[in-house]
C-alpha cells in the first residue's frame, strides 16, 4: 500500500505500523483490560442510572455504591455449573460466544483514542492499528459478531434460539444498511474512511462573517451532517440488539432468544459482547460524529486540550454520553413490535439515509464546482417550506376526513331493537338506543328521581332506568 | 390522523420524563436497614396474652380452631387444677400451635376468641428454612412475662374467680367492689391492653 | 462448579468458600415464575418503594439456564408441578428455590386435591414464607435469610463433609410417626 496508490493514506497513517512489537501488546492488552473494566462499570452504570429512571436506587448493598455489583455477576456465572442440552451441534455451540466476544473486541482496534503519545520514550498514537478502511473493518467485524449470534441461536437445536438468531440476521441486514448508508455522508465530506483521518478532518471549522461577527462554523459531523447522524444513532442501537430493538433477546415472546440454551461462562460471553459492542458502537459514533478524542468547544480553547493523555479523557466522556443515550432509550422506550421495527428500518430509515446521501453528495460536487453556500441554504429552505406545507395538508386532510366520516357514522347508524331475541341488551357500540341521545343519557339518570324519562322509545334502557329511579325511591322512603 | 402535536412531540416528551425522574428523590424504603411501621391493624404473627399476673387468657376452647378457614390451629385443652393453674377459669389451652405455612393472616380466630387471649401483632418476619420450625408451639406464641407478671402455673392472684378476671381485675380503675358494674373504659382500656 | 469444588479442605477452602459466597449472594437472579396472587406482590418487591435492585435481583431471567433463585409464587396445582419440576432441572446448579406465600409452602388454604400440598413434594425448598399473599418486606426479609444461608453455604470437601452429618443426624433422629411433642 504505498502513497501512490493511496494518496489519502498517505499523511497520517504513516504513523502506524511502525511500532515495536511490545508497544502492541501492551495496546492491545490495554485495551483489552479497559474494554473490560469499562463493561463492569457500564453494567453498574446502567442499572444504576435506569434504577434513578424508574425512580429506584438501584444496587447500593454489595459494595461502596453498589459498586462490586457487576463483577459479582461475573463471578458468579462463571461459578456456575455449565448445561449442554441435548439437541444441540456441539462445535457451533461453543464457538457463537467466543466469535460474538472476539468480534467484538475485534472491532475497537481501529477506534482512535488519542493523539501521538510516548510510552516509554516511544512516540506512538493512541491507537492499536488503522487501515485505509478502517471504518469498514469496524462495520465487517460487528457483521461478524452477529454470526455468533446466528450460529448460537441455530445450534441450540432449539425453536426459541433459532427465532432469536433468525430475526438477529434480519435486522442486521435492515440496519446495517441504513448505518452504511449514513457513514457515506462522513466519508464524502472527509475524504477517508480510516479513524485517525475522519476525527483529523474534523479538527478545524471554517470561519464565517455575519454582520462583522465572526463565527466559528462547528467542525463535528455530527453538526454538519446531522440527519446522517440521528440515522446513525438509531442504526446502532438496532445493531446492538438494545432496546427499543432488542427483538432478538424478547422475554415476552421468545424466552431469552438466542440465549435462551446458554448457561454460566458462555451466556457470560454474550453478555459481555452485547456490552462491548455497545461501547464500539458508541466510540465509532464518538469518531465519525463527535470529533473523535478532540476536544469539544469551551476545553478546546485550551491550547494544550489535544496533546498528552487528556484526549483519552475527552473520548470517554463523549463515550459515556451515548452510553447514557443507551440507557435512556431502555428506560423510556417500551420493546417494538416486529412489523414496526422493520418498517422504520426499510421504509423510513433506508430511504432517508438514500436521498441524504445523494444530498450530500451534489452538494459536495456542485461546492466544489464552484457554486456558493447561500445556494444549499436556499434549497434547505424550499425543501422545509415544502415538508410544512405537506404536514399543514395532512392535517387539514385529516380534519376533513374526521368530519366525513363522523356524517358517515352518523348516517349507517345501526337501527338498535333493545330487545333482540326477547332478552334486554344493551347496545353495542355505534349503536343508538332510538330517542336516547347520548347525551341525554346522563340527563335523563340525573332527572330520573322526578320519573320523567322523557326518551320515549328504547324500551329496555327505560325499564331499566324506571327500576333503578324506582329503587332509589324505595332507598329514600 | 393525529395532530401534529401528537406525531412529533409527544413521542419525545416520554423521555423528558424519565430525564426528570432521574432527579428526583427515589421513593425507596431501604428496608432492611430502615423499616417502615406497619398499619397498627396489620395482621401479623399471633400472641396469646396473659393477665397482668401472668396467667393465660386463653381457655382452650377451640373456637379459634374451628374458626380457621385453613385449618391452621392446633388447640388441645386441659382442666386447670388447684396445684396445677394455668388460667383463671376451668380449662387452659395445653397445646397451642399454629401452622405459618397454612396461616392466611385473616383475623378470624382473633374474631372468634371470648377472652381476647388471641391477638395479632405486627411482626412480619417469619420465613425460614424449616417446615417443622414454621409450626409455632404455645411457647413460642405466650405474649413475654411484663413486670408484675409470674410464670404459671400459679393460684389466682387478682380475684376469687375467672369472673374477676373476665371484668379486668387488675387493671387500672378495677375495685373489687364495683367488679359488678365495671365502668366501660376499664372494659375498653383491656381490650387495648391486650 | 469447577476448581473451586476441588480444593483440599482447610483455609483456603474456607477462605474461597466466603468469597464465592459473598459472591454469589450479591448476585441472585430470579426466575420469572410467578404463579397466583403471590406473584403481584413478589412484583412489587421489584418496584421503586421495595427495589430488590438494591441486591442486585432486578434481573428476573426469562430463560431459567440464566436464573439461580427460583421464587415459586402462588399456589402449584398438580397440572403446573411437571411444568415446575421441569423449569427446576433447567436451572444450572447452585440454584435455590423460595416458596413464598402459604399455598405454595403447604396448599395453605386450598387443601384439597386440585393443589400440590407444597411445593417441597416436587422441588427441594431452600426458604420458606408464610403469608397470604407476604408483603413485600416479608419477601425481602425471606430473600435476606437466603443470601445469609448461600453465604454460610459450603464447598467441596466441606460440602461433602456436611451432607454426610446431615443424613446421620436425619437417620438418627425419630420418624415423624414417632414424634409425639405436647400431644397426647
Amino acid at each position: 500500500m504505498t502513497a501512490a496508490v493511496m494518496p489519502l493514506a498517505a499523511g497520517e497513517l504513516a504513523a502506524f505500523g511502525k511500532d515495536p512489537w511490545w508497544i502492541i501488546l501492551i495496546k492491545a492488552v490495554a485495551i483489552t483490560v479497559f474494554l473490560l473494566v469499562f463493561t463492569i462499570f457500564n453494567v453498574w452504570f446502567e442499572r444504576r442510572v435506569v434504577a434513578r429512571m424508574q425512580h429506584r436506587v438501584g444496587p447500593n448493598v454489595h459494595g461502596k455504591f453498589g459498586l462490586l455489583q457487576s463483577l459479582a455477576d461475573g463471578i458468579k456465572l462463571s461459578l456456575k455449573e455449565t448445561i449442554k442440552p441435548k439437541g444441540v451441534d456441539t462445535i457451533l455451540y461453543v464457538l457463537a460466544p467466543i466469535i460474538s466476544a472476539a468480534m467484538a473486541f475485534v472491532a475497537f482496534s481501529v477506534i482512535p483514542l488519542g493523539p501521538e503519545v510516548s510510552i516509554f520514550g516511544h512516540r506512538t498514537p493512541l491507537q492499536l492499528t488503522d487501515l485505509p478502511v478502517g471504518v469498514l473493518f469496524v462495520l465487517a467485524a460487528a457483521s461478524l459478531g452477529i454470526y455468533g449470534i446466528v450460529l448460537g441461536g441455530w445450534s441450540s437445536g432449539s425453536t426459541y434460539p433459532l427465532l432469536g438468531g433468525l430475526r438477529s440476521s434480519a435486522q442486521m441486514i435492515s440496519y446495517e444498511v441504513a448505518m452504511g448508508l449514513a457513514l457515506v455522508a462522513v466519508f464524502l465530506y472527509s475524504g477517508s474512511m480510516s479513524t485517525s483521518e475522519i476525527v483529523g478532518a474534523q479538527a478545524g471549522g471554517s470561519a464565517v462573517d455575519i454582520f462583522g461577527v465572526t463565527l466559528q462554523l462547528p467542525s463535528w459531523y455530527g453538526v454538519v451532517l446531522l440527519p446522517s447522524f440521528l440515522i446513525y444513532m438509531i442504526a446502532m442501537v438496532g445493531e446492538t440488539n438494545r432496546a427499543p430493538f432488542d427483538l432478538p433477546e424478547a422475554e415476552g415472546e421468545l424466552v431469552a432468544g438466542f440465549m435462551t440454551e446458554y448457561s454460566s461462562m458462555k451466556y457470560l460471553l454474550f453478555f459481555l459482547a452485547e456490552y462491548v459492542n455497545m461501547v464500539t458502537v458508541s466510540a465509532l459514533a464518538t469518531t465519525m460524529f463527535l470529533g473523535g478524542w478532540r476536544a469539544p468547544w469551551p476545553i478546546s480553547l485550551w491550547a494544550g486540550a489535544n496533546e498528552g493523555w487528556w484526549p483519552l479523557l475527552w473520548f470517554l466522556g463523549k463515550v459515556l454520553v451515548f452510553l447514557f443515550v443507551f440507557i435512556w432509550l431502555r428506560g423510556t422506550l417500551p420493546r417494538m413490535r416486529y412489523d414496526q421495527f422493520m418498517r422504520l428500518g426499510w421504509k423510513i430509515l433506508i430511504p432517508v439515509a438514500l436521498v441524504w446521501t445523494v444530498f450530500v453528495a451534489t452538494a459536495r460536487a456542485t461546492l466544489s464546482a464552484g457554486y456558493q453556500r447561500q445556494f444549499f441554504f436556499g434549497i434547505g429552505a424550499v425543501v422545509i417550506v415544502v415538508l410544512l406545507l405537506s404536514f399543514v395538508y395532512d392535517a387539514v386532510a385529516a380534519r376533513r376526513e374526521k368530519a366525513e366520516e363522523v356524517e358517515r357514522e352518523e348516517a349507517d347508524q345501526v337501527e338498535f331493537d333493545p330487545f333482540a331475541g326477547g332478552y334486554p341488551v344493551p347496545p353495542m357500540p355505534g349503536q343508538k338506543v332510538p330517542g336516547l341521545e347520548p347525551a341525554a343519557v346522563a340527563v335523563a339518570a340525573a332527572s330520573a328521581g322526578a320519573g320523567s324519562a322523557d326518551s320515549s322509545g328504547g324500551a329496555g334502557a327505560e325499564g331499566a332506568g324506571q327500576q333503578a329511579d324506582s329503587g332509589e325511591e324505595r332507598g329514600r322512603g | 390522523m393525529a395532530s401534529l402535536k401528537q406525531q412529533l412531540w409527544d413521542p419525545i416528551a416520554g423521555f423528558g420524563v424519565t430525564f426528570r425522574t432521574m432527579f428526583r428523590k427515589p421513593v425507596t424504603v431501604q428496608y432492611p436497614f430502615e423499616k417502615r411501621p406497619t398499619a397498627p391493624r396489620f395482621h401479623g404473627r399471633h400472641q396469646l396474652n396473659r393477665h397482668p399476673d401472668g396467667l393465660e387468657k386463653c381457655i382452650g376452647c377451640e373456637l379459634c380452631a374451628w374458626a380457621c378457614p385453613a385449618d391452621a390451629i392446633y388447640v388441645e385443652g386441659a382442666d386447670n387444677t388447684e396445684d396445677e393453674r394455668f388460667s383463671p377459669g376451668e380449662r387452659y389451652g395445653r397445646v397451642y400451635q399454629i401452622n405459618y405455612l397454612r396461616c392466611i393472616f385473616c383475623g378470624l380466630c382473633i374474631e372468634a376468641c371470648p377472652t381476647r387471649a388471641l391477638t395479632m401483632t405486627n411482626e412480619y418476619e417469619l420465613a425460614d428454612d424449616d417446615r417443622a420450625k414454621l409450626i409455632y408451639e404455645k411457647k413460642d406464641l405466650l405474649a413475654p412475662l411484663l413486670p408484675g407478671m409470674e410464670e404459671p402455673p400459679h393460684d389466682m392472684r387478682l380475684g376469687d374467680s375467672e369472673r374477676d378476671y373476665y371484668l379486668g381485675a387488675g387493671l387500672p380503675g378495677w375495685s373489687e367492689s364495683g367488679a359488678a358494674v365495671p365502668a366501660k373504659e376499664d372494659v375498653e382500656s383491656e381490650a387495648a391492653h391486650s | 462448579m469447577g476448581i473451586e469444588e476441588k480444593l483440599p479442605a482447610g483455609v483456603l477452602l474456607t477462605t474461597v468458600e466466603g468469597v464465592v459466597g459473598y459472591f454469589r449472594k450479591a448476585s441472585v437472579w430470579p426466575a420469572t415464575f410467578g404463579l397466583a396472587c403471590c406473584a403481584i406482590e413478589m412484583m412489587t418487591t421489584g418496584g421503586p418503594v421495595y427495589d430488590t435492585g438494591r441486591f442486585g435481583m432486578e434481573v428476573f431471567r426469562a430463560s431459567p439456564r440464566q436464573a439461580d433463585l427460583m421464587i415459586v409464587a402462588g399456589r402449584v396445582s398438580q397440572k403446573m408441578a411437571p411444568v415446575l419440576r421441569q423449569i427446576y432441572d433447567q436451572m444450572p446448579e447452585p440454584k435455590w428455590v423460595l416458596s413464598m406465600g402459604v399455598c405454595a409452602s403447604s396448599g395453605g388454604m386450598f387443601n384439597n386435591y386440585a393443589i400440590v400440598q407444597g411445593v417441597d413434594h416436587v422441588v427441594p425448598v431452600d426458604i420458606y414464607l408464610p403469608g397470604c399473599p407476604p408483603r413485600p418486606e416479608m419477601l425481602l426479609d425471606a430473600i435476606l435469610k437466603l443470601h445469609h444461608k448461600i453465604q454460610t453455604s459450603k464447598l467441596g470437601v466441606h460440602k461433602e463433609q456436611e451432607l454426610e452429618e446431615q443424613e446421620l443426624t436425619a437417620l438418627e433422629s425419630a420418624s415423624t410417626s414417632e414424634m409425639k411433642g405436647l400431644l397426647r
